[in-house]
């Protein structure tokens, strides 16, 4: 049986691990998009995490989060087939808006290929892939309804057929980011995934 | 439960369907041309493969026009209860283009749901449809995915569609990261420098062999088996071992039942960018320890088709196999070091060959590959 092993989320409020009970609340003077070592959420500093758009920020965190959640120390060897599925309501609406809009101020000569990188759906997920080492197949997954609940039936049919053991499931936008890991193991199982549904819901603010 | 491939369609920079792209490939032409379609001064280049007569003044985006037809053809053999999955990086993003220049701020037009949902009205499918987006493995990545909710039993009847388009957007963005040859791609050439953009539209109907036979349906190829991985490595380039697509090899022979010594030939990504076509020669090496196979790019000749990619080059691999014929790599004059004894100029007959392998590696370190019999 598919479970959960982990949750972690971040937002403006507040970030967090569920299963360790751990959440931190953010004061009003600190961005929640500037977070980073000394936070307790990366366990080495991320590189050229001041470039990334938002969405990879904070999925890169809120994937991070749930990793720490899940006792998947940045060691293991169990990374090397770790899948990663993502989601987002606007995809890359606001990244490629910002891309295209600087190309025309610029008078259509020269792109900035830092906003052009984040241009793809798949971007913000392969920012977290190579941070946390994450080896296994990398998606982004979108449909109209939940799509968390999508991505979580697209991750449990990737684990049943063996494509890996230990899935990533990420949902984030603008301002929130959860993301949830996904084993089968009914031993060390710790949430259901019905459960886990409910339970992520109060973090996407 | 098998995945079967029972119906398809495609248009390439050659002419719509898989026979013309087949016939220009063998030819050993290119179809890619000097682009119009926007002002190029400021690039690096000014080359692309592009469909005929798309207009761009239409309202209508340029992966719909390509889309249309197709759609037209393929709705009569598509099951109500088909999932439809959706397979692009940037879809109608010319939409958005056309909204930012002429001052708009609503871009929601070139949503990608927005166009997984026209497909699936104009198809009158009612199965929950979903987009899957992996960079230039999209369609590879699609067609795994579908062939796992057949063989999983979530699925009997799954539809990919595959587009994407040249467009300014795109064009400046590869363009600013100097990915783009000044001539036209030569995937493994010693003298390559570059991709040359394309744009290309298809579709592949799979069904679960127990359907695709109660329905007496065409039995097109077999998706035997697939595997993704990640090199978790660098944003715009590739692991320079071949370590991560030489993973995804490996699981998908190993998902498919068979060993390295079964595949015959290899339909490669071949980008025509140094790191790329260097990077996938180390990992077939790696995963067919050293046994050269034929293997070949289609990117020389229709350009890179970015989220089509896969699944037009996964047609042509099955063409490949049931003529039993590797066509050459357009474009490739002088036949780097690393390839020489895998990449040809010259067609190269097969014998009683069975399984081809297909494979794609893009942006963010994501490799896919795809095995293949009739």
């Amino acid at each position: 049986m598919i479970s959960v092993d982990g949750i972690g989320w971040i937002n403006r409020q507040s970030y967090g691990c569920v299963r360790l009970n751990r959440q931190i609340t953010l004061d009003s003077e600190k961005s929640f998009l500037s977070l980073g070592k000394d936070d307790r959420i990366f366990e080495q500093p991320v590189k050229n995490f001041g470039r990334f758009d938002n969405i990879s920020k904070l999925t890169c965190c809120a994937c991070s989060l749930a990793l720490k959640d899940s006792s998947i120390d940045a060691a293991s060897s169990r990374r090397d087939a770790i899948g990663l599925l993502g989601t987002s309501e606007s995809a890359c609406q606001i990244p490629n808006t910002e891309y295209f809009r600087d190309y025309v101020d610029c008078g259509r000569t020269l792109a900035r290929g830092n906003l052009f990188i984040y241009t793809l759906p798949s971007s913000s997920l392969a920012e977290a892939a190579i941070h946390l080492g994450l080896g296994g197949p990398t998606l982004y997954i979108s449909s109209i309804g939940n799509r968390l609940s999508l991505l979580a039936e697209q991750a449990s049919e990737m684990i049943r057929n063996s494509e890996t053991d230990t899935m990533l499931i990420v949902e984030a936008d603008q301002d929130s980011s959860v993301c949830l890991v996904l084993k089968d193991n009914v031993e060390t199982a710790w949430c259901s995934l019905d459960d886990a549904m409910v339970e992520v819901e109060q973090y996407k603010i | 439960m098998k995945a079967i491939i029972t119906a398809f369609d495609m248009t390439t920079p050659y002419g719509r369907g898989i026979d013309a792209c087949w016939t220009g490939l063998l030819s050993n032409s290119s179809a890619i041309s000097h682009l119009k379609r926007f002002n190029t001064a400021a690039f690096t280049a000014d080359r692309a493969g592009l469909i005929k007569d798309l207009d761009t003044a239409s309202s209508d985006s340029l992966v719909w026009q390509m889309l249309k037809p197709i759609l037209d053809k393929t709705r009569p053999v598509v099951p109500e209860d088909t999932v439809v999955i959706l397979a692009t990086t940037v879809g109608e993003v010319d939409l958005l283009e056309k909204n930012i220049l002429n001052g708009s701020d609503n871009t929601d037009a070139s949503r990608l749901n927005h166009l997984l949902s026209k497909i699936c009205r104009m198809l009158g499918t009612t199965a929950p449809g979903m987009v899957i987006s992996s960079a230039c493995t999209s369609s590879t990545a699609a067609l795994a995915h579908a062939g796992l909710l057949i063989r999983s039993g979530a699925a009997e009847s799954v539809l990919v569609v595959a587009c994407d388009s040249v467009t300014e957007f795109v064009f400046a963005g590869f363009s600013t990261l100097m990915a783009l040859d000044p001539e036209t791609a030569r995937p493994f050439d010693r003298n390559r420098r570059g991709l040359t953009p394309g744009e290309a539209a298809g579709t592949v109907l799979l069904m679960s062999s127990e359907r695709a036979e109660r329905e007496n349906r065409p039995h097109l190829g077999e998706l035997a088996g697939w595997g993704m991985s990640n090199d978790a490595n660098h944003m715009t380039g590739p692991s320079r071992d071949g370590k991560g697509l030489a993973t995804a090899i490996e699981r998908a022979i190993r998902f498919a039942g068979i060993s390295g010594s079964d595949i015959n030939s290899v339909c490669a990504h071949g980008s025509g960018t140094v790191y790329n076509d260097e990077m996938e020669i180390k990992a077939f090496r790696l995963a067919f320890d050293d046994r050269n196979l034929p293997t070949y790019s289609i990117k020389g000749g229709v350009g890179h088709t970015m989220g089509a990619a896969g699944l037009i080059e996964m047609l042509i691999a099955l063409k490949s196999l049931a003529e039993q014929k590797v066509p050459p790599t357009v474009g490739l004059e002088t036949i780097d070091d690393d390839a020489e004894g895998w990449a040809g100029t010259e067609p190269v007959l097969l014998k009683d060959a069975r399984m081809v392998l297909s494979t794609n590696s893009g942006f963010g370190g994501v490799n896919a590959a795809l095995v293949l019999n009739l």
